[in-house]
């Protein structure tokens, strides 16, 4: 049965799709101000019109290709296509100013391939264990393990100040319960408005949040970039990068880890990595951080790309996605009815070697289109803003309408949008608005089964369910690290 | 002499804002949750008190409260130690941001409003052309004119090409329907 999956994955139409999500992923992260989770929720509505092992590899094509492609603005034009790329940008345009462009891609383009098998080979190493681990998870468990996630992801989002993470992480659980609730079917905040009913669509939010918003930020700007100069050929040197294999599988390590806790993404995973490596250098090596140093674009290139397997460890196994974009990949399965947690493994049986298998096939491709496309992005780079993002406006509003084909959920699309850019404005970060949006039902439906359950017991009892407890102890760390850094680096801040 | 780490977070905008946009922000969270909580109290309750539907909202809510309020308390704490500034980020183009969604707005109106579709019989294919291409069309081309800043004309070629291709992807690639359309 696991080759059926295998093969599926390997069938010529799926190698394609899988090539132009690729293809396209790579585009999009090129493209300044263009992030991965935006092209992966914009094109979650491409993917709706497509069967489930489609859409499947379409969205890991795009989440590979455009995690890679951040790196090509980075090192060409100094700016870079993905917030992740930019110690790749500190590092790589040093070099393409000394006419090492082309080796500095080929660099990147090693690190990220070599990044995204540290990934997978970590992913399917794990997710037995956590399954096996996860199915032990009842009501309690699964609630505390939702309420970790979006306060993980809080805190992670907003490094200074994690008070700020963990209000949008509330305000995205507030918009959860829009809709008439899945226990008793009463309608809660709906004031009568029927389209409310059905909850407020998570797709559309997250396509408000990271597409329109980012266009209602970027595209009134007058600022322009300046046109690339030649890249010259771009040459993936293995024997390099065998140079730098500690840093590469010290990286991956790091990525992976960092993409597996929710609402840490490939920023923090590729800043840690740079990070890291610096101190770990050699002193011959350390001394060419900041004015060129492959090996730093190898530890930032690997630990962004690993962190794509990361991120969905905790999504394939838990449910709770690791990041936004991985977020936006769970919106996808779930337009394909695909519910993904504990229990993949019994209501799907063979998907998860088909999501392994579309991961390789993915990485395979993304080595071979970075190449080709690598010379084609530097020239749509000349491309101004002001040109792009309008184009982007119809797929917001398509993506949107895509779901349910229901213009409210444009409308909600909408109002994300604005509330997006009212948020950014006051510095509140997004993603855990989504996670919130997310597991909001899931955390909603097992706090009030538990409930039911611990009905009329004493404190004791509760107690006594170890894991719950043990949970119950890691939020109590979570906030309590998060106030403690919040008063540290106000103490930093006043001493400044 | 051992090196100081700031720990970077996944949003890097994300932080202090100046002392009244926190202070803003944490009254305006404090409003919202209080009528959140009142109107979970108000929800029909079926069952036991335990499993009642506004349990969590009002719950969530709740300390939804608790952290505005320690957010409007730090920001008076920086407004009475004199600190009236957010770290430095590019200015907003407040205007034309206004200007940029209204357009948008009255787009998305329009699609909502107006329903129609043209079609055009080539061989065996039936192609459509409807409310939406044209209102987009239409939208698109006004909004590079503004932002783009080229010829109407060069404006109105690429919003017809792009339109007409993202169009054709969903309607006969994927066949999803598109808004406007009957």
């Amino acid at each position: 049965m696991i080759w059926d999956f295998v093969l599926q994955a390997l069938s010529p139409y799926i190698l394609l799709i899988t090539l132009a999500g690729v293809s396209l992923g790579i585009v999009w992260g090129a493209m300044p101000g263009l992030s991965t989770t935006m092209a992966m929720a914009l094109l979650i509505g491409l993917s709706a019109g497509m069967d489930q092992n489609t859409a499947l590899s379409f969205m890991l094509g795009v989440y590979t290709g455009s995690v890679f492609g951040g790196a090509i603005s980075a090192v060409m034009i100094n700016i870079p296509g993905t917030p992740d790329a930019v110690p790749t940008m500190i590092e790589g345009h040093q070099l393409a100013r000394r006419g090492e462009g082309g080796q500095a891609l080929g660099m990147a383009i090693g690190a990220s391939f070599i990044g995204n098998w540290v990934g997978i080979i970590l992913l399917i190493g794990f997710i037995p264990l956590i399954l096996t681990f996860a199915l032990h998870f009842r009501s309690w468990e699964m609630f505390l393990l939702a309420v970790i996630g979006i306060s993980v992801s809080g805190s992670m989002s907003a490094g200074s100040l994690p008070l700020k993470g963990w209000i949008a992480g509330w305000i995205g659980l507030l918009v959860a319960f829009v809709g008439v609730d899945s226990m008793h079917a009463v309608p809660r905040f709906t004031f009568g408005i029927l389209e409310l009913q059905d909850g407020i669509n998570y797709i559309a939010v997250l396509i408000g949040l990271f597409g329109l918003a980012e266009v209602l930020r970027v595209l009134p700007q007058r600022d322009h970039y300046t046109i690339p100069t030649e890249v010259g050929r771009v040459v993936p040197s293995f024997r390099m990068l065998a140079r730098h294999s500690k840093a590469a599988v010290r990286s991956g390590i790091i990525g992976t880890l960092i993409g597996a806790i929710p609402g840490a993404g490939a920023n923090v995973a590729s800043f840690l990595a740079y990070d890291i490596g610096r101190r770990r250098a050699k002193p011959e090596e350390k001394a060419k951080w900041g004015k060129g140093s492959y090996e730093a674009i190898v530890s930032a290139e690997v630990a962004n790309n690993a962190n794509i397997g990361g991120s969905m460890l905790p999504m394939l196994a838990l449910g709770i996605p690791g990041n936004a974009a991985a977020a936006a990949l769970m919106a996808a399965l779930t337009l394909k009815n695909v519910v993904v947690g504990p229990t993949i493994e019994t209501d799907h049986p063979g998907l998860i070697y088909f999501i392994y298998t579309a991961l390789i096939v993915a990485n395979l491709l993304m080595y071979g289109a970075a190449i080709m496309l690598i010379k084609p992005c530097v020239k749509l780079f000349s491309l101004p803003r002001g040109l792009l993002l309008p184009l982007i406006i119809p797929i917001c509003v398509i993506g949107a309408y895509a779901i349910r084909l229901s213009m409210f959920d444009v409308w909600v699309m909408f109002a994300s949008g604005l509330v997006g850019y009212v948020l950014h404005a006051f510095r509140f970060p997004t993603a855990p608005i989504v996670l919130g949006v997310i597991l909001g039902p899931l955390a909603d439906e097992n706090f009030r089964r538990s409930m039911y359950l611990f009905e009329d017991r004493s404190i004791g009892f509760v107690l006594s369910q170890y894991v719950g407890t043990v949970l119950l102890i890691v939020i109590g760390f979570i906030f309590i690290e998060g106030i403690v850094r919040i008063r540290r680096d106000r103490q930093n801040h006043q001493e400044a | 002499m051992a090196e100081k780490t700031q720990f970077s977070g996944e949003d890097e905008n994300a932080g202090f804002a100046s002392p009244v946009q926190d202070l803003i922000a944490a009254g305006f969270l404090i409003l919202l949750s209080l009528w959140i909580m009142v109107e979970s109290v108000r929800l029909e309750n079926p069952g036991s008190l335990s499993t009642a539907p506004g349990l969590l909202p009002f719950l969530t809510a709740g300390s939804l409260v608790i952290m505005a309020l320690g957010l409007g308390l730090m920001a008076l704490k920086r407004r009475r130690a004199g600190e009236t500034q957010a770290p430095p980020e590019d200015a907003p183009e407040l205007m034309r941001t206004l200007m940029l969604f209204a357009m948008i707005g009255a787009y998305l109106g329009c699609l909502q409003l107006v329903s129609f579709e043209y079609h055009l019989q080539v061989g065996a294919i039936r192609l459509g052309y409807g409310a939406f291409e044209v209102l987009t069309v239409v939208a698109l081309t006004v909004l590079l004119a503004i932002f783009w800043r080229q010829a109407l004309w060069a404006c109105l070629l690429v919003s017809f090409v792009w339109v007409t291709f993202l169009a054709g992807v969903f309607r006969y690639v994927f066949t999803i329907p598109l808004p406007g359309s009957i």
